[in-house]
């Protein structure tokens, strides 16, 4: 089921007493991190074989015997809680549900801590709040979602200065990153130093590295969930905060209080502001900035139905005088249809839109030169969830997308050449899925298991061109013939079953076994041009030349919790066997290439590696450890002569501490600490000297790696005492942070050149973000 | 200047905001230098009468500062499939492992010839089209549009060619720049390459460049124009690509060998080619 209309709410509520031994228990169940009241929550008493599902508005009420009594609530993607209660009167009990991994803010009504990380049929997976994100010191002060899911287990970051990330040994562009249900295409701002998140608007993130649900498809490695904040329906309120980089302000309240509510931020950096004040004019005439813009709204039509529309807007500005201009942004919007059938059944049915977008022109003396580029996706759901008895659930559901790539054309025009236009091809293609999935807890719930089935098919659709290519040498293809796609014919086909499994056994209270099997399928995947991923890299679609990506992982895992679930621990295993997947050859000419299938291969790759997390989530102290050791390699006939090579996000080693430490009410105290085995790269055996230049020789592909990473971050946040005027409350907080505070210089790329300074001079130098880099961030609300 | 590589220097800008934010260090790394050596064979052929040389060196290690060992002792050979050219090592010291020969400038005939070079009992060749070039009309220049702007204290100026195209399709060109007798574009990835793809049938176009400091005025710039193959084409890009912009992680390309047309290991290529050569006396503009 959905999870964002899952959320669940639980409230516990009054109780009326209805005989002399009998007594009414009752609350409203809500999400813990939203707030949103959950739907169809199953509120159970093993004991007594009785239950209840929380209804609409999220409430539930049931009747039992005066005494003591163990209530189980459950539901799809959240933690399972257990309370135990003696009900000598009417009580109301509220119950504040968590959606999975990490948690954070301890607002359970009793101090007992669950296990989750035990009892729950999910691995691989990890759900963070925001006010856990919020904790971790930051680059720049800006908060940043996809940089703290880079410190989790089985993640790797793409670099310094990088919000990419890869996930057991996939590409950054196998990672399926929603924003409510929309697709994010490119989840970056400023050259990756910044994610598109903005965090005053994100309400939590839940990241799938394995254990997969058929509800997704589409991309190989993770499913990237992010959910925005639903405003208040009750009162007003606004915050917001000041720092270095950018300012953000959000404003939140009721539409029609109690029944619907609105949620608006926006940041921008400044930057480019003080360019202003600059003596030079090309500087004054310089701009670079990005800015965003997300939204929410959500309305109770009556009982059984509710809605949700948000949407982001997003844009980053480049542009140096008026000799050359870069920008580029995502929009989003997501429109869900919430209906209730019964207290068992409920839909959810969406539509949703991303289109991601770029344009570069450039003017320098007799030469022009445009690229604009364009990525619509349409979107079609529905998702349906089954609630046939405590024990199993039953999904399923339907989706159609229409996907409009259109690389866009380049065009060029020097004075005294013929005016240049590359047609970059088009693609254009229907993306359809049909899953189900059934879930079941047996023997009193010591196992476990849920099993699922997505059918994916692809549609390549005209207009558009393909290439037929001439493959006897297999290190340069030549065009063969083209084909012209008429409009609207349906040329190339794909289908591809991709079972899911997952199970749990557990061995006592504190400890289980875990397994899941996913197959994924992927029909995008994004042409990288050059070390890092860049705004311009273009999607393109599976073709008569390139087949759709698929992946087979396998994951194994031990979970145990220690002190009363206060200390959660676990060890994942895991295989990942890749086919058709597409790497570049050598010399490989992707940037605005109308023939990029020619320039790319495809072959076989296999991950495998092992996790292991320790994490204490609450507390004055908490905090995690993690240690990854993983494996990621390729064979593709063309490319290092056909002979196995290590993927350019091989890292044998990655390693990551992170903790937060409440001092006083007032004080917290934040610190994170990675290490990682460099990235793989090829480095020269040798050079040549050739007409009075040097040039280097390189051997085998991805041989070597880059220096190894490390950095410490700390961060220390104040939180003076809440001010009231007027009946407002105000509350304000300062953080103080510090990036790479002994100053590592880690490399984002190495560059093999002759010394500018001293001509003659081999020499090898990398680029990296300088540190220490202080920061500090003013944060309001009220 | 072909449309890429145009393209990737306008994104090398991207360098310069991307550098608001990085810094750059020279590192000496830990590199598994390979055992052994590969030859390295630089052989560049015009039909200009002059003597014609190759130059065979040897590989190095990548930090040591060293030119290349030359190679001595090999025998070189050009053939067109009737005459064979055989090339004379220098028995000057400083021109050790430079082979000539004075016949060959002048019997290039539009056809494909053959390099085959011995040295320790290996045997080393490459092909070569030569195909004929378009005389050059005039050779102008222009001062360049980033002086106008004021970039810079010192002024840049744009060499502009003139000449016809010929009509058929797939000729490959190659752009040298010599001043007071002096070859300025020495370097691969000093030259200008274009491909006919782009270009009108009469071609004036900005191809190479020069400041104020390196011409003066009433110094005598010749250009030179020479046929190449469009692989040799793609060695001076992919040399651009590997060697200016290394390291770019917006606008360069991952690291890989630049291709050669050389058999059995050698580096280097081997091209030969038609030239054509024009000149103008410079007259730096009045203020």
């Amino acid at each position: 089921m959905k999870k964002s209309i899952l959320v669940l709410l639980f409230f516990i509520g009054a109780v009326n007493i209805t005989t002399a031994q009998e007594y009414t228990l009752e609350g409203t169940i809500k999400d813990e991190n939203t707030g949103e009241t959950l739907v169809g929550v199953n509120v159970f008493v093993p004991k007594l074989e009785k239950g209840t599902v929380s209804d609409l508005n999220g409430k539930y009420e049931i009747t039992l015997e005066e005494g003591q009594h163990t209530l189980v609530y459950s539901f799809v993607g959240y933690q399972r809680q257990e309370r135990k209660i003696d009900l000598t009167s009417n009580m109301v009990l509220n119950i504040w549900m968590e959606n999975g991994g990490l948690r954070l803010n301890e607002v359970l009504i009793t101090g007992e801590r669950t296990n989750r990380n035990v009892e729950n049929t999910e691995m691989s997976s990890v759900t963070l709040d925001i006010e856990t994100i919020k904790r971790i010191p930051a680059f720049l002060g800006e908060v940043d979602v996809l940089r703290t899911i880079q410190l989790m287990t089985g993640v790797q970051s793409a670099g310094d200065g990088n919000t990419g990330f890869f996930v057991r040994g996939g590409n950054a562009d196998q990672n399926l990153v929603l924003l409510d249900d929309a697709v994010v295409f490119n989840a970056s701002h400023l050259f990756n130093f910044f994610s598109v998140f903005n965090p005053d608007a994100i309400n939590d993130v839940k990241l799938y590295k394995g254990g997969i649900l058929p509800e997704y498809g589409g991309r190989l490695s993770s499913v990237l969930d992010i959910n925005m904040k639903t405003g208040d329906k009750d009162q007003y309120k606004v915050n917001g905060g000041i720092g270095l980089i950018s300012s953000r302000l959000t404003v939140e309240g009721p539409v029609q209080r109690g029944k619907s509510s609105f949620l608006v931020s926006g940041r921008r950096t400044y930057a480019d502001l003080f360019l202003k004040l600059s003596r030079d004019e090309t500087q004054r005439e310089t701009q670079l900035y990005f800015y965003d813009l997300n939204w929410k709204t959500n309305y109770v039509i009556n009982d059984k139905n509710r809605l949700f529309f948000s949407g982001y807007f997003g844009r980053d500005v480049t542009m140096l005088s008026d000799l050359f201009g870069f920008d580029w942004g995502n929009t989003t919007m997501s429109l869900r249809w919430n209906h209730l059938f019964n207290e068992n059944f409920f839909s959810d049915i969406s539509f949703l839109y991303s289109n991601y977008q770029f344009n570069i022109s450039g003017e320098i003396g007799p030469a022009d030169f445009q690229w604009k580029s364009f990525l619509h996706n349409l979107n079609l759901k529905a998702d349906f969830n089954w609630l046939p008895a405590e024990e199993s659930t039953l999904s399923f559901g339907i989706q159609s997308i229409y996907h409009n790539l259109d690389p866009g054309t380049i065009s060029a025009s020097i004075e005294g050449a013929a005016d240049t236009n590359i047609d970059l091809t088009i693609n254009n293609g229907l993306e359809h899925g049909i899953y189900v999935n059934y879930q079941q807890d047996i023997f009193d719930n010591r196992f476990s298991f849920a099993v699922g089935l997505r059918n994916s098919f692809y549609q390549v659709i005209g207009p558009g061109t393909q290439y037929n290519y001439n493959q006897d040498d297999p290190l340069q293809w030549e065009v063969a013939d083209t084909l012209e796609l008429n409009r609207g014919e349906i040329y190339d086909r794909f289908m591809n079953l991709e079972p899911r499994a997952s199970m749990r056994f557990t061995i006592n209270e504190e400890s289980s076994l875990k397994a899941s099997y996913n197959r994924m399928v992927q029909y995008l995947q994004q042409a990288q041009s050059a070390q890092s991923v860049a705004p311009y890299d273009v999607w393109f679609a599976v073709s008569n030349n390139i087949e759709p990506q698929i992946a087979d992982q396998l994951a194994l895992g031990y979970f145990r919790n220690f002190n009363d679930n206060m200390i959660e621990s676990s060890v994942e295993i895991y295989y990942k066997d890749f086919k058709n997947i597409t790497d570049v050859i050598d010399n490989g000419d992707i940037l605005g290439n109308e023939f990029v299938e020619g320039e790319l291969r495809t072959g076989t790759g296999w991950a495998y590696g092992a996790e292991f997390l320790l994490q204490k989530p609450t507390g004055r102290i908490n905090g995690l450890f993690g240690y990854t050791w993983s494996v990621a390699k390729r064979k593709i006939p063309g490319i290092n002569q056909g002979d196995p090579y290590f993927a350019p996000n091989d890292r044998r080693h990655d390693l990551s501490l992170s903790g937060s430490y409440d001092y006083t009410p007032k004080w917290n105290i934040g610190i994170s600490f990675v290490y990682a085995t460099g990235r793989a790269f090829t480095l020269p055996i040798g050079k040549i000297y050739y007409q009075g230049a040097f040039a280097p020789i390189y051997d085998v592909r991805n041989a070597n790696r880059m220096p190894d990473y490390h950095r410490l971050d700390l961060s220390v946040t104040y939180t003076p005492e809440i001010r009231r005027r007027d009946n407002i409350r105000f509350q304000s907080s300062w953080n103080f942070s510090v990036f790479n505070v002994y100053g590592r210089a880690n490399p984002i790329s190495i560059s093999f050149a002759e010394n500018e300074t001293r001509p003659g001079v081999p020499n090898s130098s990398y680029f990296y973000i300088p540190g220490p880099i202080p920061a500090v961030t003013w944060n309001f609300n009220f | 200047m072909n449309l890429q590589k145009k393209l990737l220097r306008w994104f090398s800008f991207l360098i310069v905001f991307a550098a608001f934010l990085s810094c750059e260090k020279d590192v000496v790394l830990d590199l598994a230098d390979k055992e052994g050596t590969f030859l390295v064979v630089e052989a560049n052929l015009t039909n200009d009468g002059r003597k014609q040389w190759i130059r065979l060196s040897e590989s190095s290690s990548y930090y040591e500062r060293s030119f290349g060992d030359p190679v001595s002792d090999a025998l070189v050979e050009i053939s067109d499939g009737q005459n064979t050219f055989t090339f004379t090592e220098s028995q000057v010291d400083t021109l050790t492992g430079y082979y000539y020969n004075e016949q060959i400038s002048h019997a290039f005939t539009q056809t494909i010839y053959q390099l085959e070079v011995s040295h320790n009992e290996n045997v080393y060749t490459a092909q070569s089209e030569f195909r004929p070039v378009p005389s050059l009309d005039s050779v102008t220049v222009e001062l360049s549009f980033f002086s106008q702007l004021g970039f810079g204290e010192i002024d840049f100026y744009d060499v502009y060619v003139h000449f016809d195209e010929f009509e058929e399709e797939g000729d490959h060109y190659l752009f040298n720049m010599y001043v007071r007798d002096t070859l300025k574009t020495s370097r691969p990835n000093q030259k200008a390459v274009l491909s006919d793809e782009t270009l009108q049938d009469y071609v004036s176009l900005s191809v190479l460049g020069f400041n104020e400091e390196e011409v003066f005025d009433g110094d005598k710039v010749v250009v030179e124009i020479r046929s190449i193959s469009e692989e040799n084409f793609n060695f001076h890009n992919i040399f651009f690509f590997q060697t200016d912009l290394s390291g770019n992680p917006f606008a360069g390309a991952p690291p890989a060998n630049i291709p050669t047309n050389m058999s059995d290991g050698a580096k280097g290529f081997f091209q030969v080619s038609s030239v054509h050569r024009d000149s103008i006396i410079f007259k730096k503009p009045q203020d």
